[in-house]
């Protein structure tokens, strides 16, 4: 009813072939995160085709990776994922570590899950704060941008860099903990836990944000494991599965992780999964802290800028905050990678559910459907 | 000769007290979201600096749409009484004054029509849906005080609640009070109510594709649309005001509680919109309107 | 059901593949480019239904390109490289679109960086480069110097 003079219109405007119009949700838009665009075929207010317009973020690091040493690739890893950076480093480590036959010592293996936790806390706070910004409710974006900061000083200290760390090599890690940062650290885990229940108040049970994102994306079951959906994705779909349990990096196998799976399938699901995962990652944290051994932090393997990676093969993979990242390393024996291939978490929901979810939605749902299924674009362009 | 500097000074006045609200706004929203947020005079640097640039234009019927749209405007500005004053002696009818509103949004309409993107145009009809959305149950409310005070002169409406406080029509009226305050977030375009511009989905709106001096010129049409707004709102509700002071002043509560809603709701999406417009609200003013009549 | 990893090898080997054990959780079979569909549909009804990835590597001293498919079975909790070797000078196999429909958006990155062709798959228009006149340039024999000496004018400074 509400369309009925559009609908007119649009009878009249069929005679002539000028209904269907094309937008760009493009790579220039206040809604997309990172430069990626969706082209877009539209009646009314109505998506018909979709067509991805990626590539801009293209920067050649599988070409680049295979032109520098192995160490000097630490410096490049992080920079395929912004939000997520440290997967990728302990992802690349893990495998040349398995193509080389070392284990690394327990107290480097406690120090990367320490990272890659924290790193996860972040990611995970610009992901509510970004599905919060897509729907309007700026506060919550801001104010979790605020405590984003908290975590990135903690990484400044420990690390020396904000937002990119390198802080994994190959056989171990860097640096170690300085002292007064495991204090500090519970301080910031405390402040957050208690942030979460202002964060309840104000995004998680909102009744618009209700209204909005019921029933956004249904994805079933069986669907998520046949499109390639991993991580929180998957979980919020009803598979209980989890890299951390199910192919164990790091310090994982000592530490207890529990798996949290929801029924329900569709945007609402995935945010609340987003928040308890949220809770069980700091009780990890603190977990690993209590734990964590004493001993070195990384094995001597000589001169890093001469290390020689045997002939062989291996692919390892770690749960980041957004799925399955995996790396696939050639070696031929010689002191650059022969081969480096990426995998990114965000190539099946940006590129395949894209064409299966979005025809027959509105242009008002896809910054929110986006945000969602945490779409990041860098991956998916590498 | 008078009487054009009486509109030139009201128009200046009405643009002033705009933009002084939008930076004040501005700077309570960001100490509620934890920034420090910009100074409270940022709205006047906005402006003087986007009328210092070239813009570019499609075609003649943007530069008019813009126009337009101010002018209605502020032409609406000049029948709302200030405190009793007005820029011109003649009747502050509030019918007239609701007719000359909808000119504001038919410029924004035509330049955003003429401007050729089609953000502009999905912009155009869900602010052009939106207005269906709030002026049924704002009628409502304004029908139920024409009945109740016998005119619909927004002067005698304003002098019918002297004498202190307890006189107002927002203590007299409580449930249409509550009804236009509703309305009023959709009039001002404000979360909940602001499908018209939602930067995430649809790259602005209708703002898309104005840059520069008629980027300006939004700014400044936005200014007296709050200026009208709100001092529609104080003459039906808050007793008017003896000087132009307390009546700022009483503007600037109701533009608080607009604020306040604004930071801590996401927004609706056009249709889930139009109808909590056609349900919630109306209802509270249908009833107020019964209560009124029995 | 679970089999461990050395029941899978014995069912692998039974179908006359042969199987390097790596690491732990992660076998590695050579197959040939005309059994590729047959494995790969036995290997999903055994319980490997999960397709990570698609990647190719260049061996340019053989002459040839290598394949390898990811999957990773969620009950039994092992990853599995399929490798297939195709030769370098006509580089055609058989697309799998029709057991895994993200197959088609690796295949079409694979073609645009390697210029492999995908016999089957609907779309291999170019997914990120825009305007591209030279060879794929993931293969061995792209050099990145040369290329932007003789495009951008660039100088290469010792």
């Amino acid at each position: 009813m509400m369309d009925s003079p559009s609908y007119m219109l649009s009878k009249i405007a069929e005679k002539d072939n000028l209904t269907v119009y094309e937008l760009f949700f493009g790579p220039n838009h206040p809604g997309m995160h990172g430069n990626f665009g969706y082209v877009l075929e539209m009646i009314g207010t109505e998506i018909v085709k979709v067509r991805p317009n990626a590539g801009h973020l293209h920067r050649g690091f599988e070409k680049l990776m295979e032109q520098k040493l192995w160490v000097q690739n630490i410096a490049l890893v992080p920079r395929i994922c912004v939000a997520d950076p440290d997967p990728n480093e302990v992802a690349y480590c893990t495998a040349i570590e398995k193509i080389l036959r070392v284990d690394i010592p327990d107290r480097a293996k406690f120090l990367r899950t320490i990272t890659l936790e924290m790193s996860r806390l972040s990611s995970f706070l610009m992901g509510m704060g970004a599905l919060a910004a897509a729907v309007g409710l700026y506060t919550a974006m801001n104010i979790m941008t605020a405590d984003r900061d908290l975590i990135l000083d903690l990484f400044e200290w420990l690390t020396g860099a904000r937002v990119y760390h390198m802080f994994s090599i190959p056989g171990g890690v860097r640096n170690d903990l300085a002292d007064g940062f495991v204090e500090r650290l519970y301080k910031v885990l405390d402040h957050l836990e208690k942030r979460l229940i202002e964060y309840d108040k104000l995004l998680f049970e909102n009744p618009i944000i209700h209204k909005r994102l019921k029933g956004l994306g249904y994805v079933s079951k069986e669907d998520a494991v046949k499109y390639g959906l991993t991580g929180p994705n998957l979980r919020a779909s009803g598979n209980p599965y989890d890299v951390r349990v199910d192919d164990p990096y790091a310090a994982y196998p000592y530490l207890d992780v529990r798996v949290i799976t929801q029924e329900g399938g569709d945007a609402l699901t995935r945010a609340i999964q987003i928040r308890l995962e949220f809770e069980e990652t700091i009780n990890l944290i603190r977990r690993a802290l209590k734990t964590m051994p004493e001993g070195e932090i990384r094995l001597n393997l000589g001169n890093l800028s001469a290390l020689k990676v045997p002939k062989g093969e291996a692919y390892a993979k770690v749960e980041s905050s957004k799925g399955e990242f995996g790396y696939y390393v050639v070696s031929d024996g010689g002191m650059k990678p022969y081969r480096v291939a990426v995998r990114g978490p965000s190539l099946p929901a940006g590129l395949l559910l894209a064409q299966k979810h979005l025809p027959k939605m509105k242009i008002d749902d896809v910054a929110a459907w986006m945000a969602s299924l945490a779409i990041c674009p860098p991956d998916i362009d590498k | 000769m008078i009487a054009a500097i009486r509109v030139f000074g009201y128009s200046l006045f009405a643009i002033f007290i705009g933009l002084l609200f939008m930076g004040i706004g501005r700077k309570i929203i960001a100490r509620i979201q934890l920034r420090l947020g910009p100074p409270f005079y940022q709205a006047f640097l906005d402006v003087g600096k986007l009328f210092a640039r070239k813009s570019i234009t499609h075609n003649f019927v943007m530069d008019l749409g813009m126009i337009m749209s101010l002018a209605g405007l502020l032409s609406t500005m000049l029948f709302v009484p200030v405190a009793g004053h007005m820029a011109i002696k003649t009747s502050s009818n509030l019918i007239l004054i609701i007719y000359l509103m909808a000119i504001g949004h038919l410029g924004m309409a035509m330049a955003a029509a003429a401007s050729g993107n089609p953000n502009a145009t999905i912009g155009v009809s869900r602010a052009l849906t939106m207005m269906l959305g709030y002026e049924i149950p704002f009628f409502t409310v304004m029908l139920g005080l024409i009945i109740f005070n016998g005119t619909s002169s927004l002067e005698l409406i304003a002098q019918s609640q002297a004498g202190g406080i307890l006189n107002w029509n927002m203590v007299k009226f409580p449930l249409g009070f509550l009804a236009a305050e509703i309305a009023l977030q959709a009039i001002m375009g404000e979360k909940p109510f602001d499908a018209m511009v939602a930067p995430a989905e649809i790259a602005s709106g209708p703002m898309v594709e104005l840059g520069g001096k008629y980027l300006g010129l939004a700014f400044l049409t936005h200014a007296v649309s709050i200026f009208v707004e709100t001092g529609i709102m104080v003459n039906l509700f808050m007793g008017g005001a003896s000087n132009v002071f307390t009546f700022v002043l009483k503007q600037f509560e109701i533009y608080l509680i607009t604020i306040l809603i604004e930071a801590v709701f996401p927004r609706f999406r056009i249709e889930q919109a139009v109808k909590f417009l056609w349900t919630v609200p109306m209802s509270i003013a249908v009833v107020q309107l019964a209560i009124i009549l029995l | 059901m679970k089999l461990d990893k050395e029941s899978i090898i014995e069912l692998l080997n039974q179908k006359g593949v042969e199987v390097l054990d790596l690491y732990p959780n992660q076998i590695s079979v050579n197959i040939k480019k005309d059994n590729l569909l047959n494995h790969l549909v036995f290997l999903r009804s055994i319980g490997f239904d999960h397709l990570s990835f698609i990647n190719a590597v260049d061996f340019i001293d053989e002459g040839e390109f290598e394949l390898v498919y990811h999957v990773w079975s969620y009950t039994h909790k092992i990853h599995v490289l399929n490798k297939v070797r195709i030769s370098r000078n006509n580089p055609v196999i058989p697309t799998i679109v029709n057991l895994w429909e993200q197959a088609q958006f690796y295949e079409q990155e694979i073609h645009e960086f390697f210029g492999i062709i995908f016999e089957g798959n609907k779309d291999l228009s170019p997914l990120f480069l825009e305007n591209w006149v030279d060879i794929p340039p993931l293969r061995k024999d792209f050099d990145t110097k040369e290329f932007s000496v003789r495009l951008f004018g660039a100088e290469i400074r010792r």
